[in-house]
């Protein structure tokens, strides 16, 4: 226990103040009523919660320049690859890895003339064209990913943390089962039960990847909804639906987004795994991962055929995160000043 | 707390038994067979090894034979070793290097990230945080293969023959798990991705803390910063984190695929994906168990963890 | 034993052996230091040669356990525990004399041991894979395959130095079949004291009458060679330790080449072999006997036309693929059996005997073909997709085949590369329209690469079905004139070059390379490696 301190200087009980010559009378005040239509008006316009949100965004000078940098790169893997001289498939086999910027002198090829800005790679498919395409797999990939986490996962969670005791502990046991299974064996069979590719990935993150969000949100869960604004609401006779839409989700929010913007990255990262174990896209498509995983024994020869592939990952995840911090600063309820 | 205990083995050997089937019949369903070969088998020597490896059974039998023999802490022999080995003693061979891989490097994210997370979290907004975070993103965004190669040759090559006239030894070997500086590279490798998740979270979650009322309380109440960092807000900013670490210390402690294969551990990571390769049915088996038991095993541990550090939480029934 | 020791005693043991062969012949100019360090990727599953069936066992095993002969560095046999052998006049019987010899225990070698050994492979209760391998051996089918017994197998220890087999078809790879490692003898009081299950599963769990015994066994790490002082020909054998890795990964091992860990390497593309030229060393080059092909599906519609299977196989220019793409010194193939089987005569291959077979980089010709081929079929174009492994130079590789033909002959290919299990499932179950693959051989005659075409064979995924094929394997089965069989192996492969089930592309040549003073080494089709006479030669 901390000692009571007292100030010095002052007693505890505090002398009758004398005020003087200020004394006022009864009709010195006066009722004026209550003016209804002033106390409803709106001083300032009104701000949803999203708006307020933008703007508070926009503020942002590094979030902003990371957004226009995943446009650029979003937009780039689409327009690149149509408006390059090369496809990303075509060969030149006279003109196999090129280091950058050289000129392709390929005779026969379209391209003829035209500048290989990253070189070629072992069968002398242009690196740029590449590379561009390989973001629309790799960022479809991340995505896809997160969105299919954020369907499955966050209405699981929620479920499973607010109803809790029974029904909580069987859901969750399924998410143990789900997540003991080999994530290996779920896509080498998918991979050859389905055609190969973007879609089978996809669909073998979304069968596994879930559960991580799902745990995630219900841990959120079980902790808020013993709060004392949730019990309060609760009392108060709040619906169901109102504690968890209005007072349990959006504070599940900040570390959703966090997560999900980690689950972009990490998308990403599965699909270069797979491709390291062999079993990412298929050929001739390429996805970043792809490309660092064909440049790996490569690496101390042509350093730039991993290198560039690395650093569209490492831009974009820097890009992405720095967004997502900054989206979860704006977007709770509890930062704003 | 009795109840708890026994409905939760329960559940643990209901989860078990559902990973199992699942498993087993998802590796049934796989192209191929341990024995199918480059070169076909003559028909002839076909039978007598589907005999030995009671194969010939249907499908349905064998899944009963193994979950007898399981049942009784029998999971058979290896295929792939040819019946020497049993897959418990495969197992037994291969987790230790993981498991004092997969530790060593959960200690180093933990602690380092906890620290970066928090030093961010109370900088929020100046350089320290923008530090702090960028070292972190930076962990998330370079692919571990490329990390460990970039290690294995700059690190362990080039630095340590560039070293080798000063020290008269290499300091670092490119591969193996003997030594102390063997485990060195590997380890760090491993932690990074998971370092600079835990700071993340540790962050975020650090900083929905400190915007709360009874932080603002504590505060007010005179206490020193030190008191309300270390009680208050540590304490409650953990939660999130205790979440990830049950998968991430099971995943982590189980192996890590790339990281064992590059730096020549003899460990988990790498006998489960060859087992896969090679559809070594029952060490396949064996490792998934042990992989789900382990998980199930850490989860608990992250329950009653959050019990301990969040008393408003009850362990439920 | 750690490394330290065993470098201790590889010390004293060369310093006395230096001493005993400066007296001797001249012999090579030795290193201080006799020791082979190397990676074989992966832990050998099993060191039981009754069961063994993959490279890296055989590795080990051919310089620990050793057969009635040996191969030399050529692939020719050579007596090993056989010190000399007859043979009846109808290639029927053979009768071996064993050598003084002895186990690492110090036991004799003995005939029993082979009878036991072999009788061990055919067992249906070992279960074998290799089993089939012995089939030559007369009643070892039947034994077997449970129709037969052991008393019956053509195998006899007459004495303890003599062996007599009987063989059920004349062959004329036998002598190099002795040298395969299923052949090794194996110890029955030994054996069975360590189990069946156990024997060869450690380092103790198995004798030695090799030029190297295994000193150390760390599961998954490393196994420790060490030179047999008792082995008949130790004097020939100068390396004192051989320490093999297990490391996984190609890039990791390839720097620890570099950084000095390692005396030999393997350079699995040209990108490794680029590096190490950089480096300064030497490329040495080997075939291991594979041929690597397209093999149509003859099921499918459109591969079932033997025009456009035609054109695929004309069309391709191999020289320029292998030039551009491949990389290194692979040869194209005009025709299937590798130029690595012998001839019918001494010093000639079978190859160099019957020449190339088809023709290549004949554009024009093909396109004519394959126009006619799709008028054949009714339709303008045809899309079909190639199934190769999910390793990175095979879809490589693919890929620019892919690429070569549709630009030659506008055929639309895909690549659909899938793990190693599942190719062979789709090829098994012949769900697939073209797939790439690679043969290598398992003994020493053009049998091993003709009678996949069989009827019905387990290895001829193409459906191929030729009647006159079959009769001329029938009558080369049979034949016991060796001149008569080669003649009729050369009409099977130009029935089988004209039919074209398969698209021949090129014989492989892998690459490797060693530290300069590293001498001795043999590598070939037979052997995967042979460090037998290996030395380091000093400075």
């Amino acid at each position: 226990m901390k000692k009571k301190r007292s100030l010095p200087g002052l007693s505890p009980i505090a002398p009758p103040v004398d005020y003087g010559a200020l004394v006022f009378a009864e009709n010195d005040f006066e009722v004026v009523g209550t003016d209804i239509e002033k106390s409803m008006a709106m001083v300032r316009p009104s701000i949803s919660y999203w708006r307020d949100a933008w703007r508070r965004l926009k503020m942002n000078k590094i979030a902003i320049a990371c957004l226009i940098f995943i446009g650029i790169m979003a937009v780039g893997s689409v327009l690149m690859p149509l408006i390059s001289p090369f496809t990303f498939r075509e060969q030149h086999w006279d003109e196999v890895k090129l280091p950058m910027f050289t000129i392709c002198t390929e005779p026969g090829a379209a391209g003829i003339g035209k500048l290989h800005i990253f070189g070629t790679d072992a069968l002398g498919r242009d690196m740029w064209t590449r590379v561009w395409s390989g973001g629309q797999v790799s960022l479809f990939i991340g995505l896809m990913a997160a969105f299919t986490n954020f369907v499955l996962g966050m209405p699981y969670g929620l479920v499973s943390g607010f109803v809790g005791g029974r029904v909580d502990n069987v859901m969750m046991r399924i998410v143990e089962v789900i997540n003991g299974i080999p994530y290996l064996i779920v896509v080498t069979l998918l991979m050859v039960v389905l055609p190969g590719g973007v879609t089978t990935i996809i669909l073998a993150m979304a069968v596994v990847g879930w559960t991580g969000l799902a745990r995630l949100v219900r841990g959120q869960v079980v902790s808020i909804k013993e709060q004392e604004y949730v019990i309060a609401a609760k009392t108060m006779g709040a619906s169901r639906s109102r504690l968890i839409f209005r007072h349990i989700m959006p504070n599940t929010l900040s570390v959703v987004i966090v997560s999900l913007t980690m689950a972009i990255p990490g998308a990403i990262f599965t699909e270069a795994f797979l491709s390291f174990i062999g079993i990412g896209v298929q050929e001739p498509a390429a996805s970043w991962g792809s490309l660092c995983q064909q440049a790996q024994s490569s690496v101390f020869m042509n350093t730039y055929l991993l290198l560039i592939p690395a650093a569209f990952i490492c831009l974009t995840m820097l890009s992405l995160n720095l967004f997502g911090d900054a989206l979860r600063n704006v977007l709770d309820p509890r930062m704003r000043k | 707390m009795y109840k708890f205990i026994a409905t939760r083995i329960l559940y643990t050997v209901l989860a078990l038994w559902l990973l199992a089937t699942v498993t087993f019949f998802m590796m049934q369903a796989m192209p191929g067979d341990p024995f199918l070969k480059p070169k076909a088998l003559p028909e002839s020597v076909a039978k007598n090894v589907r005999a030995k490896w009671g194969l010939d059974k249907p499908v349905v039998i064998q899944y009963l034979v193994y979950l007898k023999n399981a049942a009784v802490g029998d999971f058979g022999y290896s295929y792939y070793y040819k019946g020497s080995r049993t897959v418990a003693q495969v197992i037994g061979a291969g987790f230790p290097a993981s498991a004092e891989l997969g530790l060593r490097s959960l200690v180093l994210a933990i602690f380092f990230g906890l620290l970066l997370g928090i030093i961010a979290a109370l900088n929020s907004g100046k350089f320290a945080d923008a530090f702090a975070m960028f070292l972190a993103i930076l962990g998330v965004s370079v692919p571990a293969f490329v990390l460990a190669y970039l290690m294995q040759y700059f690190i362990a090559f080039k630095f340590s023959a560039a070293l080798k006239p000063l020290l008269g030894f290499r300091l670092f070997p490119i591969t193996g798990w003997k030594s102390e500086a063997s485990k060195f590279l590997p380890v760090i490798a491993l932690s990074f991705g998971s370092m600079a998740t835990i700071s993340r979270l540790m962050r975020s979650s650090m900083l929905d803390v400190i915007t709360s009322d009874y932080i603002k309380t504590a505060k007010a109440k005179g206490l020193s910063r030190n008191a309300v960092i270390l009680h208050h807000m540590l304490r409650n900013s953990l939660l999130p984190i205790v979440t990830v670490l049950g998968p991430m210390a099971a995943a982590i402690l189980t192996g890590t695929f790339v990281i064992e294969s590059i730096f020549g551990v003899p460990g988990m990571g790498r006998l489960y994906i060859t087992s896969v390769q090679n559809q070594d049915y029952t060490v396949i088996m064996g490792t998934t168990l042990f992989y789900g038991a382990f998980l199930i095993f850490m989860n608990l541990l992250v329950d009653i963890a959050y019990g301990l550090i969040d008393p408003r939480i009850r362990l439920a029934d | 034993m750690n490394i330290r020791k065993i470098l201790v005693v590889t010390l004293v043991l060369v310093l006395a052996l230096s001493v005993f062969a400066v007296g001797c012949k001249a012999a090579p100019k030795l290193a201080e230091q006799q020791v082979l360090r190397m990676n074989i990727g992966t832990e050998p599953p099993q060191l039981n040669s009754t069961i063994s069936t993959d490279v890296v066992s055989f590795d080990v095993l051919r310089h620990t356990v050793e057969g009635l002969t040996i191969l030399d560095a050529n692939d020719k046999p050579i007596p090993g525990m056989a010190e000399k052998w007859t043979t009846s006049a109808d290639g029927l019987t053979w009768t071996f004399t064993l050598r003084d010899a002895t186990w690492s225990d110090g036991t004799k070698v003995t005939a029993h041991d082979f009878e036991f050994g072999w009788k061990t492979l055919l067992n249906p209760d070992t279960a074998s894979e290799y089993a089939y391998f012995a089939y030559f051996i007369k009643g070892a089918q039947a034994y077997n395959a449970g129709t037969g017994s052991a008393a019956d197998v053509g195998v006899k220890a007459t004495d303890d130095k003599t062996l007599v087999v009987t063989l059920s078809q004349p062959i004329g790879y036998f002598l190099d079949a002795c040298a395969f490692a299923v052949m090794d003898p194996v110890p029955q009081t030994f054996y069975e004291k360590i189990g069946a299950a156990n024997y060869g599963a450690e380092a103790a769990n198995l004798l030695y009458n090799g030029p190297f015994t295994v000193s150390a066994w760390t599961h998954e790490q490393n196994i420790t060679l060490t030179k047999n002082p008792n082995y008949w020909d130790a004097k020939d054998v100068y390396l004192q330790t051989v320490s093999m890795d297990m490391i996984t990964d190609t890039q990791a091992a390839f720097t620890k080449f570099l950084a000095g860990d390692y005396d030999l390497t393997g350079l699995a593309s040209s990108d490794y072999i680029k590096q190490s030229e950089a480096a300064g060393f030497t490329t040495k080059n080997f075939s291991d006997g594979s041929t690597f092909y397209l093999e149509f599906n003859l099921k499918d519609p459109s591969m079932a036309n033997q025009k456009i299977r035609t054109a695929i196989t004309y069309a391709l220019d191999r020289q320029n693929y292998i030039d551009k793409i491949v990389k290194d010194k692979s040869q194209p193939a005009l025709a299937f059996v590798n130029p690595e089987i012998k001839g019918s005569v001494a010093g000639k291959s079978y190859r160099d005997e019957v020449g190339n077979l088809i023709k290549d980089n004949q554009t024009t010709a093909a396109q004519d073909l394959f126009k006619q081929g799709l008028a054949e079929l009714g339709v303008s174009t045809i899309s079909v997709s190639i199934i190769s492994d999910d390793s990175d130079l095979a879809i490589q590789r693919a890929s620019a085949l892919a690429e070569s033909l549709t630009k030659n002959l506008g055929i639309e290919i895909k690549v659909d590369s899938m793990p190693f299990k599942s190719r062979l499932q789709k090829m098994t179950d012949k769900d697939f329209q073209i797939v790439y693959a690679g043969w290598g051989p398992d003994y020493n005659d053009p049998m091993t690469f003709l009678d996949m075409f069989e009827t019905g064979n387990g290895n001829n995924h193409t459906s191929y079905s030729s009647a006159a094929y079959d009769a001329l394997l029938a009558s080369a089965r049979t034949e016991t004139n060796t001149a008569k069989r080669y003649a009729l192996y050369k009409q099977m492969e130009t029935t089988l070059m004209t039919d074209l089930p398969i698209c021949p592309i090129f014989y492989r040549i892998r690459s490797y390379t060693t530290i300069d003073s590293l001498k001795g080494i043999a590598r070939s089709a037979f052997q995967d490696i042979n460090f037998r006479n290996a030395y380091v030669e000093a400075s």
